[in-house]
């Protein structure tokens, strides 16, 4: 045999030995053969190690990684978390301001007389006084001795301007009077305040018929105060066994504690009397 | 120099929260008077003519925003500066028990004095009831707290005095 015979021959005989042997596991496939199942049977625990620790390896490797991940995701979200329930705060706080302003404004509208909303910037600092001051003055066209008032009721009235600020006396201070009367009866009175949350209706007569939870209006009398505001509500009646008045106790319609915003009723202020003196020198 | 602008800032500071904190998150009977306070501390350890001039100060911030005519808190205070420098030769006002006594005092003539000038005014609180346990309870809350105040407020002034030495000292 030539060396170029042998050339073809080998070729052809691993060619066949391939052929035959597809051609025998193409007649049984659901079985493994002898060899493959010994090369299996030997490989296959060493292949389930390694992959069982490349596995491990690569689970804490992903574990890890991940994990870095989390810690990162965890504070971008509870930074995330934070800003957003500082947004929240900020629209449920616009969303209340807005409640406050549409019954403002509403209120605004059922008066006749124009009206400036002013906000309020102190309370009195002694603790002695119910005064409070707002950010509207002499340049935004208050002056003194005007009504101011809220979508609840009558606050008070301003007892000194500023250019930008003003000074107002509110009803719950012992220096404020107002003139009103009890809405159901008409019975008149003064209502001062006493220092507290709480008002006094003065010089009610005895005979008049005043009971708890009617609301005091009030009057107009004396013209700072405009006619019809709510004031308050009777909280207690006290007829004593003597004497020509009886003793209402007020709560004021408004919330003082709450108070934000505030409307100052611009009208000119009443006219005082001219003294007889100034009269004969305008004559 | 730096003292007193100091005592500024915290006048002005004690003011605000008299005026924005306190009717916040105070019952008007727990609310004492940090200006008193600030004015007794100055009136105790400086000079009398400082302490002077601060009481005018606070007495004219005090004004603002009150329905008071004819300058009643800094008459007031100018007098309780003057009876506290005249003390302080004769009463150990580093013993916090005088400290509290004087400064129970000090509030007692404040609210004696807010009501005598309403009296005056013919106004007045309707109640006499409500202003006399008013009174009461600031007293005792000026006379317990007071003196706590004041020691915070040494402290302060034993800072500020190092810290002039220590700049000084760096100066030279």
């Amino acid at each position: 045999m030539t060396s170029q015979a042998r050339k073809f021959i080998i070729p052809i005989l691993i060619f066949l030995l391939a052929l035959s042997l597809i051609s025998a596991n193409l007649h049984s496939r659901e079985n493994m053969s002898f060899f493959e199942s010994l090369v299996v049977g030997i490989t296959s625990p060493v292949q389930k190690a390694v992959w069982a620790i490349i596995g491990g390896v690569g689970s804490v490797w992903r574990g890890y990684f991940y994990l870095v991940g989390l810690e990162k995701e965890n504070k971008a979200l509870k930074r995330e978390l934070q800003e957003l329930k500082l947004q929240m705060n900020r629209y449920r706080e616009a969303d209340l301001a807005n409640e406050r302003l549409r019954a403002l404004l509403n209120f605004k509208k059922s008066i006749a007389t124009p009206l400036l909303p002013a906000q309020l910037v102190a309370f009195d600092p002694s603790g002695w006084f119910q005064t409070i001051l707002i950010d509207k003055g002499r340049n935004d066209g208050v002056v003194q001795d005007m009504a101011v008032v809220s979508s609840e009721g009558l606050v008070g009235r301003v007892i000194g301007v500023g250019n930008h600020h003003s000074k107002v006396l509110l009803i719950l201070d012992g220096n404020s009077a107002v003139d009103a009367y009890i809405q159901r009866s008409r019975a008149r009175g003064v209502l001062v305040g006493l220092g507290l949350e709480l008002c006094l209706l003065k010089y009610v007569q005895r005979n008049e018929d005043v009971q708890v939870g009617d609301q005091i209006i009030s009057s107009g009398m004396g013209g700072v105060f405009p006619k019809g505001l709510l004031v308050g509500t009777v909280q207690e009646v006290v007829r004593g066994s003597s004497g020509l008045f009886q003793r209402v106790e007020v709560e004021p319609a408004v919330n003082f504690s709450r108070l934000e915003e505030v409307l100052v009723v611009i009208q000119p202020p009443p006219e005082k009397p001219a003294m007889a003196g100034s009269q004969k020198r305008l004559e | 120099m730096r003292t007193f602008i100091l005592y500024l800032v915290l006048a002005l500071g004690a003011y605000l929260c008299q005026t924005v904190l306190y009717p916040a998150f105070l019952m008007p009977e727990l609310r004492i008077d940090l200006f008193l306070v600030l004015l007794l501390h100055f009136s105790f350890f400086y000079e009398r003519s400082k302490g002077l001039i601060l009481a005018l100060f606070l007495g004219l911030l005090m004004d603002v925003g009150l329905p008071l005519r004819g300058c009643f808190f800094p008459l007031i205070y100018l007098g309780i500066a003057l009876l506290a420098s005249m003390l302080r030769q004769n009463l150990n006002l580093h013993s916090r028990r005088y400290q509290a006594f004087f400064l129970g005092l000090c509030a007692l003539i404040e609210g004696v004095g807010v009501r005598t000038i309403l009296g005056l005014q013919d106004a007045g609180f309707a109640e006499a009831g409500y202003f006399l346990r008013l009174l009461a309870w600031r007293t005792i809350i000026t006379a317990l707290v007071g003196p706590l105040l004041l020691a915070g407020l040494e402290r302060v002034d034993r800072y500020l005095s190092a810290f002039i030495v220590h700049q000084e000292s760096q100066e030279v």
